[in-house]
């Protein structure tokens, strides 16, 4: 099996490098363009390569195969099988099989739907999607990277899992995460391909932008699974602590979102062309670079993967050559792809900067410094130690700096709508900013009282409801023109609307969803409290907890003490503490019920023991979430808690979801399908 | 794009990377240094006061818990007698206990105690790939932190 497995990646090995040589040189001359079907051809071979070896491991898994090295380090005998077969990207080998088949399948649709159609850009595109297969091919059979190393012998199977990783979240996490990155590549390849035929035109992007708001989507998923996890998990009371590995999924989200919007302003206005090419490669390579991170043991966090010597220079390498191919194809192509935006109205540039170029253009700048400054400060460890004393970057740092920057943001975001292209008339600006103003105000009564102790926050929220309001003011003037024109019902003439521009109206769906979970992000990082007491042991001990504003009663205390209570695959609780507390609202007297913490300590089935590990209960009420984390016992009779007030982090959740919807939308296709997406 | 328009796309570019530049540079403090513990004991006075990040693994046997907090020592992996003491006042980790592999966050104080509120654990035997992370309860809070009915008790 194993042979197979490693036969089936050389295999592959081989056929992307034929495929990646076929499609250039095909390319490369009219008269050789009759060979280019072959690059195709290849293209679809590679991916069922792939897919066999992918098999191979997913049987062992399956087939309890501890033979396999990789299957023995990650499930064990009694693992169910839907957490046998995650496990299949749970450790470092398996999830870059797993990004590679992704990537791989992509690029076969591409070829698969493409082959009659001889078209350059395509033939161009697929030659660097198999280039960046043959480097993950690369990585994947040397030592480090092997799925299919064989088990020592004797080498003791299953050892488990780490039961924080046992939550559907963590299990989907990854997947959607490798979908994103995978079809980041895809709107890289394009621009190459793009640069390397000289092709200044929007071909390109009918061709890749529809892949490209698909791995948005992905992505988002991706960080929003991860957040969810963090926060009812881990249980610290937040869902995001700038941790290295956060940062590097994020981080090529905000680039992935200039250069969406990069597209628009392409299309709409044949500009921002360096802006579109350079985010593409861009993005590609920080997805090359958020590998590099989490695996490659430069930088200490509690995520991150054992690094090795060949796989670090593997990636620094392929690094290096991305940007450098990227950086000199833009210069190269220089004059053949400028195309300015702003000017006096000359040659179709815009008039000055008071237009939506202009919002367009800070909304490029924003997204680059903040993902330049978030690269800077997650890599500051290792870049520093190099020069001296190393230096890390602490979550208030990132805090600090993303509390003003996203506030300034938002007012972006808000104007955006009702600002027009290439020249805005300043009457009709201050016409469209009325009703939105007199909505904020409305909501802002509310806000201003709850929030007004933070400045910054409320300036924040305020903001956020604004950029809410002019986006349902482009709904509802939308709606009522085309009921106007068309003589048909309001409600009709906005499903009519939705129907008619998915990408306008999902892409004005997502910025409600930002805003949304803008205001939760304020409530919950800017107002949120902690209170650390502590309670008598006994049953109706009772405690206050000053700044939630909470009296703690407590219930009772259970003890479980078990051999082996199996809770999940091969993962036994030894101890398991569970105290019921009773929560009443101070002031008001109203009660909130029963809360549960627990204590676990656990032990996998190699009697290899993990101390004792808090599950956090959580009261979900839609203003605000209260947290109480149980810490222990202090001595015979004091038990230590943490209360936490969360307030609005609800809308975290419904502003990612709503986001989520609008990018679904926007990506959708059109019944008809007209020329384009690849 | 005509001259004017380039030279004033590049002014506001500019003004926008100054601002940002001001307020990275009025945040920088919220960073620390990293040391092993032999460094934080050989360059004590220099670094007394300023915020740290120590790395090193839990000497057995010196984990005290009390009601404000746990204290221990970490030990340096290169230097095996050298043992620096910390006082945590965050959540403990599953994964924390004596010979874990821990990195800390915190600031060192005159009497030689890293006092900290953040901690990062890996487990020496295998769980691989942990988890084990808390983040400080101080750093979302905004309103005053108090302590309800505290004592400190002594020791288990």
């Amino acid at each position: 099996m194993i042979l197979l497995g490693k036969v089936a990646m050389y295999a592959g090995l081989f056929m992307a490098v034929a495929a990646a040589g076929v499609a250039f040189w095909s390319a490369s001359r009219e008269d050789r363009r009759d060979y280019a079907p072959n690059a195709y051809w290849l293209t679809v071979v590679v991916f069922a390569v792939i897919t066999a070896a992918c098999l191979v491991l997913l049987i062992g898994f399956i087939a309890k195969d501890y033979g396999i090295a990789y299957v023995a380090e990650n499930s064990s005998p009694d693992m169910s099988l839907f957490y046998r077969i995650a496990a299949f990207w749970a450790g470092q080998e398996g999830s870059l099989l797993t990004w590679l088949w992704m990537l791989a399948g992509m690029s076969a649709l591409i070829a698969w739907r493409n082959v009659e159609k001889d078209e350059e850009l395509v033939t161009l595109a697929l030659g660097v999607l198999n280039v960046v297969a043959v480097f993950f091919l690369i990585v994947l059979v040397t030592q480090a990277g092997d799925p299919f190393k064989v088990s020592p012998p004797g080498e003791a199977i299953g050892r488990g899992i780490n039961p924080l990783l046992l939550h559907w979240a963590m299990v989907v996490h990854p997947p959607t995460l490798f979908v994103g990155y995978a079809g980041l590549t895809i709107p890289f390849a394009f621009a190459i391909a793009t640069l390397l035929a000289g092709d200044a035109s929007r071909r390109w992007l009918a061709l890749a932008s529809r892949w490209s708001v698909v791995a948005w989507f992905f992505l988002s998923v991706g960080i929003f699974l991860g957040a969810l996890w963090a926060y009812v998990v881990l249980g610290w009371g937040g869902f995001w602590g700038w941790d290295p590995v956060e940062n590097s999924s994020f981080i090529p989200w905000l680039t992935a979102t200039a250069m969406l919007h990069s597209f628009t302003v392409w299309r709409r206005r044949n500009a921002f062309k360096f802006w579109a090419l350079g985010l593409a490669g861009v993005t590609f390579f920080l997805t090359i670079l958020a590998t590099y991170v989490t695996r490659s043991g430069i930088i200490q966090s509690a995520h991150t993967f054992p690094g090795d010597a060949v796989f670090k220079i593997l990636f620094e390498v392929f690094m290096v050559l991305i940007l450098a191919t990227t950086a000199g194809l833009l210069i190269w192509r220089r004059h053949e792809f400028h195309s300015p935006a702003f000017g006096d109205g000359e040659d179709g540039a815009a008039h000055g900067f008071f237009n939506k170029e202009f919002m367009y253009y800070l909304n490029n700048v924003v997204m680059s410094v903040v993902a330049a400054i978030i690269t800077y400060a997650t890599l500051a460890p290792a870049i520093t130690r190099l020069f001296g004393e190393e230096i890390n970057y602490k979550p208030e740092f990132y805090n600090a700096l993303a509390a003003p920057i996203s506030v300034a943001y938002m007012v972006v975001l808000a104007l955006c709508p009702v600002v027009a292209w290439k020249k805005n008339d300043p009457s009709r600006f201050v016409r469209l900013l009325a009703w939105p103003a007199a909505a904020t105000v409305l909501a802002g009564i509310p806000i201003v009282l709850a929030f007004r102790s933070n400045l910054l926050g409320m300036t924040g929220m305020l903001v956020s409801v604004f950029v809410i309001a002019t986006v349902v003011q482009v709904y509802v003037k939308g709606a009522a023109q085309k009921a106007a024109s068309k003589g048909i019902g309001f409600g009709g003439a906005l499903v009519d609307l939705f129907r008619r521009n998915r990408s306008q109206t999902g892409g004005y769906l997502v910025h409600i969803g930002i805003g949304v979970t803008m205001i939760g992000i304020i409530g919950s990082m800017m107002y949120a409290t902690t209170d650390n007491i502590a309670i008598g042991r006994k049953p109706g001990s009772k405690t206050k907890a000053p700044v939630s504003g909470m009296t703690v009663e407590v219930v009772k205390l259970d003890k479980l003490t078990r051999p082996r209570l199996e809770i999940a695959p091969s993962t036994y609780v030894i101890e398991q503490q569970t105290l019921t507390l009773k929560l009443t609202d101070t002031k008001s007297g109203r009660s909130l019920g029963r809360i549960k913490p627990m204590l676990k300590a656990y032990q996998n089935n190699m009697d290899r023991d993990q101390g004792p590990s808090a599950q956090v209960d959580i009261r979900a009420e839609p203003t605000r979430d209260v947290f109480v984390i149980y810490e222990g016992q202090v001595d015979e009779d004091l038990l230590k808690l943490q209360v936490k007030i969360n307030p609005l982090i609800s809308l975290v959740w419904l502003g990612s979801i709503i986001l989520i919807i609008g990018t679904g939308w926007a990506a959708w296709p059109p019944r008809r399908e007209s020329a384009a997406a690849a | 794009m005509n001259k004017r328009a380039r030279t004033r796309l590049i002014v506001v570019t500019v003004a926008i990377l100054a601002l940002v530049g001001v307020l990275i540079w009025r945040n920088s403090g919220s960073s620390s240094v990293y040391k092993t513990p032999s460094e934080i004991l050989s360059e004590a006075s220099s670094l007394t006061g300023r915020s740290v990040r120590v790395a090193g693994f839990v000497v057995p046997g010196s984990i005290k818990r009390e009601a404000a907090g746990t204290s221990f020592r970490v030990g340096d992996p290169d230097k095996k007698d050298v043992t620096l003491a910390v006082f945590y006042t965050g959540t403990v980790p599953g994964t924390f206990k004596d010979e874990a592999d821990v990195v800390v966050d915190g600031e060192l104080g005159a009497d030689g105690k890293v006092s900290s509120d953040t901690m990062i654990t890996k487990c020496p035997t295998k769980f691989e790939d942990q988890a084990g992370k808390t983040q400080a309860s101080g750093s979302q809070t905004s309103g005053s932190e108090t302590t309800g009915s505290e004592t400190t008790g002594t020791a288990p």
